[in-house]
């Protein structure tokens, strides 16, 4: 019991991270259409920044402010960056292709891919970047409940996503810019026609998506320590899984879709095999590709006159 | 107000449109029928952006509109329904609505995320907006139908919510794909007065395309007639709908008129 409930809660940290990358595929896939497959290496770029805020505050065993206000810093950071990032790909790989095919951006969200991560091996080396998180939040913190331990860096983690979820689906529901992205991702000629500024929508859409994504890469920062330029690859595709799960296109599928990939990959872990959660996660998309494209919380595709 | 010169609209060696002027001064109602297939709502999608035509000038008071985006045609004051009705249907009633004034808003991602005052101002103004704008159609889009889906409603009232979007927009121009089909005859009627008011009290210019004649006989100052693209018949009401060549149009050659 105990042991299930510890699979439980590092599996919803999991998800939580699963489920900041997947809500990125879903914001742009609803209002383009495209699936940014660069998006797992802007959540990479993220991890990065997060790690170089907190070199520049004095590192993991000096740092030179209190810890509270340099891990801000570091998620500040790192948000705002890939936000930037997100917006400056939109512009020059998206865009220009905006009435152009659909494979036409696939194939470019491949190109910034490659770009991302061979230009990240270039700048930062192939060096292996430790968050050496113990050394500044100590494990011993956080709580237990009878034999269950949930440490500090988890529990951080896993409200920080809760929080992150909360403020995104208030700012979809309940603002212009996320009323306008509900326009267009519904109908996007009606929505022109309503003076809504399709490319003003966009961007805000590209920083948002990109900008969750950097800060699940400072979380797993702080979770597994190591950063280093191809660890966008894998995350990156589970978090299309997890969107995929939850019905592209839909932002609480993703956030669902997210959870249950964390829960289901840390259950596979923990009591089939430690390599066999990566197949499972695999075999789930392509399960769902064949037999439920949309999703769980996905509506049927429209035809749309 | 609204000036259309010379439009041609060709999609390959099919013109859909054939060297079309029609002129709305302010405040004036012109109904534009014709057979299915006539060019009616090709017409509506070259005036809103949505089409380049091969040819001709769309000019709103001094400003041509051709070049322009769409949202860019809206913001300058056009606004329009469509046949076939394209609400957001993922939305709440009023928030249909509110989707339409984004063009004019400005708060940014984070005062808006942070939920800061001046967004919150912006959102309850917008939402007043919204809710002042669907009493134009009485109690029937008020209360508690705000907070519906738009997927509920009867179709009559998915048209009478779409022509309070397009309000939303703060139009000059108001362009009207047949806001009466599939409405009862008490519904019609209901249109028919609707449109009056909405030159009588928002001093709107209106174009309208409609098939049911009894709306274009109660809203129109003039009638424009098309067919294949061409002007056939313009006019008021009962010009037109005796003119022969409206009539051979709708019922082909050799038929005598019967109004």
């Amino acid at each position: 019991m105990d042991y299930l409930g510890q699979q439980l809660i590092n599996g919803l940290t999991l998800g939580g991270v699963y489920a900041l990358i997947a809500l990125g595929y879903t914001l742009v896939y609803g209002v383009l259409q495209i699936l940014n497959f660069a998006h797992g290496d802007v959540y990479m770029i993220g991890a990065f920044l997060g790690f170089f805020a907190m070199t520049w505050l004095g590192g993991p065993l000096a740092p030179t402010v209190p810890v509270a206000l340099m891990l801000l810093v570091m998620f500040l950071i790192a948000m705002m960056g890939t936000g930037l990032l997100g917006i400056v790909i939109e512009r020059f790989a998206y865009r220009p292709l905006r009435n152009s095919t659909r494979i036409a951006p696939l194939i470019s969200a491949l190109g910034v891919s490659i770009l991302l991560q061979n230009g990240a091996l270039l700048i930062f080396s192939p060096s292996i970047r430790s968050y050496d998180t113990s050394s500044y939040i100590p494990s011993t913190l956080g709580f237990s409940v009878g034999e269950l331990t949930i440490d500090s860096v988890r529990l951080g983690v896993l409200v920080l996503s809760a929080v992150l979820m909360i403020l995104l689906t208030k700012w979809v529901n309940g603002t212009q810019v996320g009323r306008a992205m509900r326009a267009i991702a519904y109908d996007k000629d009606a929505a022109v026609m309503m003076g809504i500024d399709v490319d003003r929508v966009i961007r805000w859409t590209f920083f948002v998506g990109a900008a969750l994504a950097g800060a699940a890469g400072v979380m797993n920062g702080l979770l597994l320590r190591g950063v280093s330029s191809g660890m966008g690859l894998i995350p990156g595709l589970k978090g299309f899984t997890a969107a995929v799960i939850g019905g592209i296109g839909s932002v609480p599928g993703a956030m669902l879709g997210g959870l249950l990939l964390g829960v289901i990959e840390s259950l596979a872990q923990g009591y089939l095999s430690t390599n066999f959660a990566d197949t499972i996660t695999f075999i789930l998309l392509i399960t769902f590709m064949l037999f439920r494209p949309n999703g769980i919380l996905g509506r049927p595709m429209m035809v749309k006159v | 107000m609204l000036k259309l010169s010379n439009i041609s609209m060709e999609f390959g060696a099919l013109k859909t449109l054939n060297d079309l002027s029609i002129e709305l001064k302010e405040k004036e109602i012109v109904s534009v029928i014709g057979p299915n297939g006539a060019g009616k709502t090709t017409l509506f999608n070259v005036i809103t952006g949505l089409y380049k035509p091969t040819s001709g000038s769309v000019k709103l008071g001094s400003q041509e509109m051709l070049g322009l985006s769409p949202a860019e045609i809206n913001r300058a004051g056009i606004a329009r329904t469509f046949q076939n009705v394209r609400l957001f249907l993922n939305m709440s009633v009023l928030e249909n609505v509110m989707s339409a004034t984004f063009g004019r808003t400005r708060s940014g991602l984070f005062s808006s995320a942070l939920g800061l005052k001046r967004s919150r101002k912006e959102e309850a103004e917008v939402k007043e907006k919204a809710q002042e704008l669907l009493k134009f159609f009485g109690t029937r889009l008020t209360g508690y139908r705000w907070d519906q889906p738009a997927f509920s409603l009867s179709y009559a009232n998915r048209r009478r919510l779409e022509i309070a979007r397009a309000l939303a927009t703060d139009p000059k121009v108001l362009l009207l794909d047949e806001p009466a089909a599939g409405m009862n005859p008490k519904e019609t009627q209901e249109i028919t007065e609707i449109v009056g008011s909405l030159r009588a009290e928002r001093g709107l210019t209106i174009l309208i395309i409609e098939h049911d004649m009894h709306v274009v006989e109660g809203v129109s100052d003039r009638v424009v007639a098309l067919d294949y693209g061409v002007k056939i018949a313009e006019g008021d009401f009962d010009h037109v709908a005796t003119h022969p060549d409206v009539v051979e149009a709708y019922l082909g050659k050799g038929s005598t008129a019967t109004k």
